[in-house]
């Protein structure tokens, strides 16, 4: 089965920054960090820490209802362009652990409830007012977003749908907090990806809405070319140093290294091993390219929003499709002197971008998630 | 014509001894059952299994609901539970098991989430992806469980005496329970 041409037609989202594309926009092109502390007071499980994350405002509501808002605020910027023509629609709902915060603390509820992910994409469906042809969740762990893409492209092709909706969305709370601070993954200040003294990620929460179609839409569309995906044995909390699995997904898009996209938006979580393995796969990808990529990311800005982190990389990654302008890391301010590749290291000043030295046409976005599952894509600007 | 040739296997869990994989498998006794089950049944089973897969599904209903609560039971500090939480890292182990890289999908849709693997992987089937497994583990009581690998082809590439053509299995169509009865029953009369 071919690939269908594919491209995403509207999109929406929400974070820490605000309820919309344009906050998000402006927070990473201001540089502003959006992390802070978080009232761990109530928690139902002691912490002998003090935790930080980029959070939407604190509610005491459950997480299923707040996820489902979130996720109706963000499909607000997508609703026209879906419903347009009555296309027959397919929904897949990218996650991974923030729904479980629900029931997981209740002890009187048993393990053989149903998963947690479907009763938030029926609730949605049900309060969009959506009834798809077809609707599935994704939970590939940080790759879910990446890998709902994939999927969704497969569903183009195949004809049944003409339209699909993405939903990426995850919540922090104390199981994800807890478990990323047992496996010491967390930083304590800000997450500073590719710099010399990085020493964690920062934990974040998004929802995010992208409309996929098999032909372009009213608006400005941009053309998700393609989608690489593989899964490797070599352990479970980190990939394997050579980036192999990483590389293999990244060799499944047409034309990478004989075509480098002029910027990467890097998966850039910040720990050591996550971003010396992608620095390690950028210099093997792209060494012989004349001009190297620009390479950077959005986690040191809205936190790592684990299964929604690759779809807002990819609402990013439309933005400077569309501005031409290139956000930088403002939190990183050594690269890491092991590492080779153009890496856009804060800039000494208010803006945190520049408008590009060279049109971008073509942005690589990655991947890498627990369980040794690594996602590329890339995305080109449609000048139809 | 493509077809589905179904095999399963019956584990218990904690394991009584260590498994005849253990040492291609860091740390396998930190395992949770959904991952042993995985290993173990592929190692079981390999020898009528055939080729492994171009692509994988992991399609268990309850996610990792049984490992979720463990952590949360031990107060969340454990990361040797938390690490398991996600249902698709128990791909990880069998990965090292069999050797295999490629890509994986790990899909969610109580009480469908069998029916909706196989689904998904009827759809992929093609040039590209010539051999699909979607792979299930069914919790039958405390400490037992069920893996459950199908194997998705063209009824040339595979092996086994039960197989069942992959249109008239799409067709049931229904949730996971309804499926597994009428597929015993299916095997039943072969």
């Amino acid at each position: 089965m071919a690939q269908a041409k594919t491209w995403i037609t509207a999109y929406g989202c929400t974070s820490s920054a605000g309820p919309g594309v344009a906050d998000y926009w402006t927070a990473l092109c201001q540089g502003k960090d959006q992390s802070r502390a978080l009232l761990a007071a109530a928690w139902p499980v002691p912490v002998t820490f003090e935790p930080r994350a980029c959070i939407w405002p604190e509610t005491t509501d459950s997480v299923s209802k707040v996820l489902t808002a979130q996720l109706l605020q963000a499909w607000k910027s997508v609703e026209a362009e879906a419903l347009d023509g009555g296309e027959p629609l397919g929904v897949i709902f990218a996650s991974t652990k923030g729904a479980i915060e629900d029931f997981i603390w209740n002890k009187t509820l048993s393990p053989e409830q149903p998963d947690s992910l479907t009763p938030v994409l029926n609730y949605f469906l049900r309060q969009a007012g959506i009834q798809p042809k077809r609707s599935l969740c994704i939970s590939n762990a940080c790759a879910s977003s990446l890998s709902a893409l994939f999927l969704a492209q497969r569903w183009l092709a195949q004809g049944e749908v003409t339209q699909v909706l993405v939903l990426a969305a995850d919540r922090v709370g104390p199981f994800v907090t807890q478990g990323f601070h047992s496996l010491r993954a967390l930083t304590g200040q800000r997450a500073r990806p590719f710099d010399r003294s990085r020493d964690g990620l920062m934990l974040g929460e998004a929802a995010a809405v992208l409309l996929l179609s098999a032909k372009p839409g009213k608006g400005e569309s941009h053309e998700l070319e393609a989608v690489g995906l593989d899964a490797e044995g070599f352990a479970v909390t980190r990939p394997s140093l050579s980036g192999d699995s990483l590389q293999r997904a990244c060799l499944q898009l047409p034309l990478l290294r004989e075509a480098p996209p002029e910027l990467i938006v890097a998966h850039g979580t910040g720990t050591v091993l996550n971003d010396q393995t992608e620095a390690h796969v950028f210099t093997q990808l792209f060494e012989a390219a004349r001009i190297k990529p620009s390479i950077t990311g959005t986690k040191w800005c809205i936190g790592h929003t684990l299964g929604a982190s690759g779809a807002m990389d990819v609402i990013a990654a439309c933005r400077v499709l569309e501005t031409q302008n290139v956000f930088h890391l403002a939190n990183t301010h050594e690269v890491d002197p092991a590492f080779r590749g153009n890496f856009l290291a804060a800039r000494d000043s208010a803006a945190n971008f520049l408008p590009s030295e060279r049109a971008v046409r073509r942005v690589l976005i990655t991947s890498l998630g627990f369980g040794g599952v690594h996602a590329a894509a890339t995305l080109r600007r449609w000048e139809g | 014509m493509t077809y589905l040739e179904h095999h399963s296997l019956s584990f218990e869990f904690p394991a009584l001894s260590e498994p005849d994989w253990a040492a291609k498998v860091d740390r396998w006794y930190q395992l949770d059952a959904y991952a042993y089950g995985l290993s173990q049944a592929w190692w079981q089973l390999r020898g009528q299994l055939g080729e492994r897969p171009a692509l994988l599904i992991l399609a268990s209903p309850g996610a990792s609901n049984e490992t979720d609560w463990n952590f949360a039971r031990t107060g969340a500090t454990s990361p040797s539970k938390f690490v398991h939480t996600l249902p698709n890292v128990r791909a990880s182990a069998l990965c090292q098991v069999m050797d295999w890289s490629g890509p994986m999908l790990c899909v969610q849709q109580d009480p469908q989430t069998v029916v909706s693997g196989i689904r998904e992987g009827a759809g992929l089937l093609g040039a590209q992806w010539p051999r699909v497994w979607v792979m299930s583990i069914l919790k039958n009581s405390a400490g037992h469980y069920e893996t459950h690998v199908f194997v998705l082809a063209v009824s040339e590439k595979l092996a086994g005496p039960e197989q069942f053509e992959l249109k008239q299995v799409i067709a049931q169509g229904s949730q996971d329970s309804y499926f597994m009865a009428w597929l015993k029953a299916k095997k039943e009369l072969i």
